[in-house]
Formats: structure tokens, C-alpha cells, sequence
């Protein structure tokens, strides 16, 4: 009776071991548990990546002291090349000296300047390198756009300033030929000849005059680039006399 | 035969798990060894993350002291230039003043000599004399001129 339930069980035993997987001895170890193929991480920002830490804008900025035979004042300006700098001809006017200062304060030495008599844009070549010089739009921004000025208004601190075109318009000043652009962003005495950006960091303007509803004027890229490339638009300013 | 499949089916599936336990054990200290790497390295990161925040805190704080400096030295070129200007202007004052001061003294002078002369006009050549006041009149009109030079100045 015993030998034929052992003999029974032994059969459903062997049975039920048929029926499932008899586990496997393990396989060669696995040693390596790193990726050697990790995902590239994505940066959550861009940072500043200029050699020092400051943005291309406050780079390309330049002060410009206009010092006259009797008179001083001071404007904006900013780098196109690595010793040439755009400004309004209105800041170089009447001038004896121009004394020319970077972000970080250094001090270049001016070599020549040269006005254009069709637009309130002067030209203002440097011995020392500039920092940094920017990409000039190809077109006009469109109304709506987002600009960035950046400038020395009242001749004070470096200022980034944030607005929006709104228009365009004849020049109320009669400096420039053609349309000129208006913008909400805040300007002050001192702030002509600061460049005005696109969101991409490129030259749309030159800031040249403001009205009494805090609007601001520029000559736009169209005109500065048309006037670049005419060798006969520039011409030596002309020193005060005294 | 069933005792012999039972006692080999058991050494068989006694060494299995054996195996099993061994690399169990294995996976269990390298698992170890991992995650006390990553916890060193959680650990570095948030260092990092926390140098890189107050290096970023310093870059900003070194870049407006930058800017305030380029200011402050801007303003100091500013304050140079207009005392230089003033110091010219004021130069040019004095010049024009002490021009003035010279010119008036000689007009004086040659105006008291003439009225001397004038006194006795007949012990002098009278084409000399009226020269002499010709001369005179000369030097007054240059203490004039000097005198408007200065005015111009001081208009300034």
C-alpha cells in the first residue's frame, strides 16, 4: 500500500517537474552595471559665454565723451568692427577731443571720426581693439517687435532698457532722410547713439532723439547699413573752432 | 531509479541555487558599491551645484561692481575735463583782463601826458602834439577793443 503511494507520488513529482521550468545555474556575471552611452543633458540656460561674464550687448557699448572748445557732453555708441564704432553724428559734433570708454572703463584712443550728412549716424574709428561687436540685422524690425537699448543715459551707468516698436515716421528732427523708427523703450539725454537689438542680440537701430511722451527715435539698420555701404557718405567731422 | 532521479534532481537544483545565492550575493555588494558611488556623487553634485551657485552670485555681484567702477571713473573724467575747461575759459579771462588792465593803464598814462601838454601848447611842434594825441587815442581805442574782448569772454 505504501510502495504504491510513493511509487504514485513520485510519478506526480516528476510529472509536476516536467511541467515547469527547472531553473538554469546563472550565466556569466554581469560586472558592468554603467552606461557606457549616457544621455547628453540639456542645459537649462545658456549662461553668459563671453570671456568675462558680461552679456555681448554690455560688450559692444561704448562711452563717448565729447569734449568742445568750450563745452562737454556725452553719448552712447557701439562697435560694428573690432576698432570701429557707430554713434550720432550729433555726440561727435563741435568737438576737440573724443574720449571714448568701454563697459569695463577702459579707455581707446580715437583715430578718426567721420559724419554722415544724410542721417544723424557718425563713424568712429579706435587704435585699441573693441570687446565685442554684433551682427547687424538684415531688415527692419517689424512694428511690434521687442528691443533691447543699451546705452549711457545721462551719461550714468551702463543701462539695458526693454521696449517694443510701435511705428515709423519722417524724422521730426530733420536729421535723417527717409522713415524713421519709433520705439516705447525709455530713453534719455545720453542715450544717442545706443544700439537697439532684436531678440537675437543684432542691430536694428541707432537711437538718435526722444519726445516728450517718452518715445523714442531711431535710425534704422536699413539706413545704417545703405550708408556703410556708400564710401562717399562719410566725411571727416569737422572740429570746433576755438 | 526513482531515489537516484530524486537525490540527483536535488544535488542538481542544491548547487542551482547555490549558484543563485552566490551571485545574489555578488549583485548585492556590487548594488552596494554603486549606490555608495552615487550617493558620492549626489553628494559632489549638489557641492558643485552649490559652489557654481555662489560663484554665479559673485560673477554678478563682480560685474555691477565693474559697471559702478566704470561709472565712478567715467564721471571722474567727467569732472576733469569740465574743471579744465573752466580753468581754460578762466585762463583766458585773466589774459583778457590783465590785456584790458595794460591797455587802460597806457591810455591813462598817454591822456594825463597829453593833458600836461596840452597846458602848454605853445612850447611843443603842433603836428607833434596832435600826433602824440593821435597816439594816444590809438592806445585807448585798443583798451577799448581789449575791453570788448573780455566782455566777450565773460559772455561765455
Amino acid at each position: 500500500m505504501s510502495a504504491t503511494f510513493l511509487l504514485l507520488a513520485s510519478s506526480i513529482a516528476l510529472a509536476g517537474c516536467a511541467a515547469i521550468d527547472v531553473p538554469e545555474p546563472p550565466g556569466p556575471a554581469i560586472t558592468d552595471f554603467v552606461p557606457t552611452e549616457l544621455p547628453v543633458p540639456t542645459p537649462t540656460s545658456v549662461g553668459n559665454l563671453s570671456p568675462d561674464g558680461f552679456q555681448q550687448a554690455q560688450r559692444m557699448a561704448v562711452r563717448i565723451r565729447n569734449v568742445g572748445c568750450d563745452s562737454l557732453s556725452t553719448g552712447s555708441g557701439f562697435a560694428i568692427g573690432p576698432t570701429t564704432l557707430i554713434t550720432n553724428r550729433h555726440v561727435v559734433a563741435d568737438s576737440a577731443e573724443l574720449q571714448v570708454s568701454t563697459y569695463d572703463g577702459r579707455d581707446v584712443a580715437v583715430t578718426a571720426t567721420s559724419t554722415a550728412a544724410l542721417a544723424d549716424l557718425a563713424v568712429v574709428r579706435t587704435v585699441q581693439q573693441l570687446p565685442s561687436f554684433p551682427e547687424l540685422a538684415a531688415a527692419d524690425p517689424e512694428i511690434g517687435a521687442e528691443v533691447t537699448v543699451i546705452g549711457y543715459p545721462q551719461g550714468g551707468q551702463l543701462t539695458v532698457t526693454r521696449g517694443r516698436i510701435i511705428g515709423s515716421t519722417t524724422d521730426p528732427l530733420n536729421a535723417s532722410l527717409g522713415q524713421v523708427l519709433v520705439a516705447d523703450a525709455q530713453v534719455e539725454p545720453g542715450s544717442s547713439g545706443s544700439a537697439v537689438l532684436d531678440s537675437e542680440g543684432r542691430v536694428i537701430g541707432v537711437v538718435y532723439a526722444k519726445n516728450a511722451s517718452e518715445q523714442s527715435f531711431i535710425v534704422p539698420v536699413s539706413t545704417l547699413q545703405g550708408l556703410l555701404a556708400d564710401d562717399g557718405s562719410f566725411s571727416p567731422a569737422p572740429a570746433c573752432a576755438g | 531509479m526513482l531515489v537516484i532521479a530524486l537525490a540527483g534532481t536535488s544535488g542538481y537544483l542544491y548547487r542551482t541555487s547555490h549558484a543563485w545565492e552566490d551571485r545574489a550575493e555578488q549583485y548585492a555588494t556590487t548594488s552596494s558599491t554603486l549606490g555608495s558611488t552615487l550617493a558620492e556623487t549626489k553628494r559632489d553634485l549638489s557641492g558643485a551645484r552649490a559652489e557654481l551657485e555662489a560663484v554665479t552670485t559673485q560673477l554678478t555681484t563682480a560685474q555691477a561692481r565693474i559697471i559702478e567702477l566704470a561709472d565712478e571713473k567715467a564721471q571722474v573724467g567727467d569732472d576733469r575735463e569740465a574743471q579744465r575747461l573752466v580753468a581754460d575759459y578762466q585762463a583766458r579771462v585773466s589774459d583778457a583782463a590783465g590785456r584790458v588792465a595794460l591797455a587802460l593803464d597806457q591810455c591813462v598814462q598817454g591822456q594825463n601826458q597829453l593833458i600836461g601838454y596840452l597846458a602848454t601848447p605853445e612850447r611843443f611842434d603842433e603836428v607833434e602834439l596832435d600826433q602824440y594825441a593821435s597816439d594816444v587815442a590809438a592806445l585807448c581805442t585798443a583798451a577799448t577793443d581789449a575791453n570788448d574782448a573780455l566782455q566777450v569772454e565773460l559772455g561765455q
